[in-house]
């Protein structure tokens, strides 16, 4: 089956969907490529974040594709029927461009630059730009644009595939006759209703505005970006971080504003050339200091390949969280709010999962009492729980078996008394213990039950070490946990 | 009179920033006070290098809790956050405890605590952290060590008026340091006292603390005690264990 044709192939009538004998009838040289449905869902994505220039609310449109998928029908033979599409919400970006038409232009200019045709509509309602954006009569240019006010006129001639319908619905009102979206208008709601369910209707009212698409009731936030085009494409880094550091600043500026520090951040270069790089950088606490923001830059930008010079530059700040205003002096001068510079640049350098904390879990096990766990607001440390006991100040994981010296049985209960750990023996002349630790109850798969030991050597080394007493060997096992100070 | 301390310090300091003094260390008859003077009190390791040498690997355990009392005071006195950087592939020694640090009133928020791959990247952080001025102590792991890394690690401390300690597990040689306090920690056997005594039990931790050159002070040797009751370090009770002098050992 066709997956894909192009222009010159639909005009002699191979159109997608068809078998390939059926082509191969019409022009016995075809030419013919196997699909590679991950390859070009990979340039899709691609062309979406170059797409991000135009507003940060960009998305595939996937719709199409899963309803074909869903409906295992015979594929309509329409010019589109693969057509890859990407939704722009291009709401309050327009003024930025020039205007609604220059933007379309810029888009379909931008797109065929990099060698593929496209097609660009603008409407009021997301219904109405999928059927201008695949049916709708293009200028020269390849745009379509939607007036205020003129849509339905637009929508009139259009065939009824624009609606989105399932295949079969849209073949019988093809039986019937019912060719445009004209067509359909003109007949009473009520008998269409009756006839095919709610669907068409609901899809026509959609497409034409009438009915809202629900939105979800949560207010709009404004998204915490800013772009930089330039006039010249750069290419240096120092002008680089200079555009950056001017980014930070009136994002920052308006970060007072909504008391919020940024969380993730992420720094688009688009290049001359189509193509476009990308430096992500986390923070562990939010931040809104310009020139700790810009120092997180600093190491990521130095591999940045600036190509053949960048041309425009955007920072998006895609994670935030409430950070409250703060007195800068204060007695507590190491508080956690001075130290998140350092700490962000620590785990920018190393990672989050090398930066770690103590925490407490609840558990017995003494490998998940007190664990270290990355360094985030998150995983701020909890209350802390009441030790009595002696506890070993380093804790070894996994516990080592050592090597026992002297014949033990499993009803003695005391530790050996000469042990071997990593090749050097230790005699044992002091001990404490046993202090039996066992697993929660409700962990049943794997009960650990375990009897352990403080024990000093001749020299003083103190070590903890356990006997594994859920084992039914007759000699017991020993492990060494931990070294105490 | 703090103000004619600092400024004796800093003459000393300034006097005996070259070259390096080996010499037998003298043997302190220390009272009470003395070794609080050079641990406890903040002031005087402040803008100083601390490098602990810890020869046997299994006393990695001793110095750590060594490290921790020096810290202890620290973090009680400023409320502040200390940096522990772990390299991993000197010796396995396991990780910090969090657990144990309750019993040096340490909280666990104030102690961040990196697992680092290499030497380069526990320098790098220990300088960072130092030249931020933002916590409290620095504290690096590391295997290899030399006078330009010391030195830096020096001048970084000096400048910004903060103390770093440097661990050095398993290493037994010697080599040039601009380190201005370079300790040697050996684990001694405990001392317990009362029930413990009875049952033949492990008392509270004993350690052998050397320091085998200091700039500006005099060099010693103590055999300390952490007591976990008072959460207080002292020189261990001479009358328990009276072995004459103090353990004396000789700097190679």
């Amino acid at each position: 089956m066709l997956f894909a044709t192009n222009l010159e192939a639909e005009k002699i009538g191979i159109m997608p969907g068809m078998s390939l004998a059926d082509a191969r009838d019409i022009l016995p040289n075809l030419n013919v490529k196997s699909a590679n449905p991950n390859a070009d869902r990979m340039v899709l994505k691609k062309i979406r974040s170059l797409c991000e220039r135009y507003s940060p609310w960009t998305s595939i449109d996937y719709l199409k594709n899963k309803k074909e998928t869903e409906k295992n029908e015979f594929l309509p033979a329409t010019r589109d029927s693969n057509g890859a599409g990407i939704w722009i919400d291009v709401t309050g970006c327009t003024h930025l461009f020039g205007g609604e038409e220059k933007m379309l232009a810029d888009m379909v200019e931008r797109i065929k630059r990099l060698g593929f045709s496209a097609h660009a509509a603008i409407a009021e309602t997301k219904g109405a730009a999928w059927a201008l954006s695949h049916y709708g009569k293009m200028n020269t240019e390849g745009w379509i644009r939607a007036k205020p006010g003129g849509l339905s006129n637009l929508l009139n001639p259009l065939p009824i595939s624009a609606l989105c319908l399932t295949p079969s619905t849209t073949r019988k009102l093809h039986i019937l006759g019912l060719r445009t979206i004209g067509n359909l208008l003109s007949l009473p709601r009520a008998s269409l209703t009756a006839r095919y369910g709610e669907i068409i209707v609901r899809q026509l009212d959609s497409t034409l505005g009438k009915v809202s698409e629900p939105i979800s009731s949560t207010r709009y936030e404004q998204p915490l970006f800013a772009r930089i085009s330039f006039t010249e494409p750069i290419g240096n880094l120092k002008d680089i971080k200079a555009a950056l550091e001017k980014l930070l600043i009136t994002l920052c500026h308006r970060m007072v504003e909504k008391l919020v520090g940024a969380r993730r951040l992420i720094f688009t270069l688009y290049r001359i050339d189509g193509t476009v790089g990308k430096s992500l950088v986390n923070t562990a606490y939010p931040t809104r200091n310009v020139v700790d923001l810009a120092r997180l830059f600093n190491h990521r930008l130095d591999d940045i390949d600036p190509g053949f010079g960048i041309e425009e530059i955007t920072l998006f700040i895609e994670k935030s969280d409430n950070l409250d205003s703060f007195q800068i002096e204060t007695n507590e001068f190491n508080s956690i709010q001075d130290f998140t510079s350092l700490i962000n640049r620590l785990i920018n350098r190393f990672g989050s999962e090398r930066v770690l904390q103590p925490q407490f879990l609840a558990s017995h096990l003494p490998e998940r009492t007190g664990v270290l766990c990355p360094f985030t607001k998150e995983n701020s440390p909890n209350a802390t729980p009441k030790i009595n006991i002696t506890r070993p100040v380093r804790l070894l994981s996994p516990p080592e078996e050592i090597e026992t010296i002297t014949m033990i049985t499993a009803i003695d209960i005391t530790p050996p008394a000469v042990f071997r750990w990593r090749k050097v023996l230790h005699q044992i002349i002091r001990t404490e213990g046993p202090e039996r630790i066992a697993s929660e109850w409700w962990r049943q798969e794997h009960p650990i039950t375990r009897d352990y030991f403080r024990v000093e050597n001749r020299k003083g080394q103190r070590f903890w070490i356990f006997r594994k007493t859920d084992d039914k060997t007759v000699t017991p096992r020993w492990y060494i946990h931990g070294l105490f100070s | 009179m703090e103000d004619l301390c600092a400024h004796i310090a800093r003459i000393e300091r300034a006097g005996k920033s070259t070259g390096m003094r080996i010499s037998t260390p003298q043997v302190l008859n220390t009272n009470y006070e003395n070794p609080k003077s050079y641990l406890a009190n903040a002031k005087l390791i402040n803008g100083e290098l601390h490098e602990v040498t810890i020869p046997v690997p299994a006393d990695v355990g001793a110095a750590t809790g060594f490290c921790l009392s020096l810290l202890s005071h620290l973090l009680q006195n400023h409320n502040g956050i200390a940096i522990w950087c772990q390299q991993n592939n000197i010796i396995d020694a396991g990780e910090i405890y969090p657990p144990a640090l309750m019993e040096w009133k340490i909280m666990p928020g104030q102690l961040i605590i990196l697992k680092l791959q290499s030497d380069k990247d526990v320098l790098w952080t220990m300088e960072e952290s130092l030249r931020s001025q933002k916590p409290t102590a620095v504290i690096g792991e590391v295997a290899h060590a030399n006078l330009t890394v010391t030195r830096r690690l020096q001048i970084a401390a000096y400048q910004n008026n903060l103390p770093a300690l440097m661990l050095r597990p398993g290493w037994k040689g010697t080599y040039n340091s601009a380190a201005s306090k370079r300790w040697r920690i050996k684990t001694r056997k405990s001392q317990p006292r009362g029930l413990a005594k009875e049952l033949n039990e492990p008392g509270n931790p004993n350690w052998q603390a050397e320091l085998y050159r200091c700039r500006g002070g005099e060099p010693g040797t103590w055999r300390m005690e952490w007591k976990n009751e008072t959460n207080n370090l002292t020189l261990a009770s001479p009358t328990l264990n009276r072995s004459g002098v103090p353990h004396q050992t000789k700097v190679t």
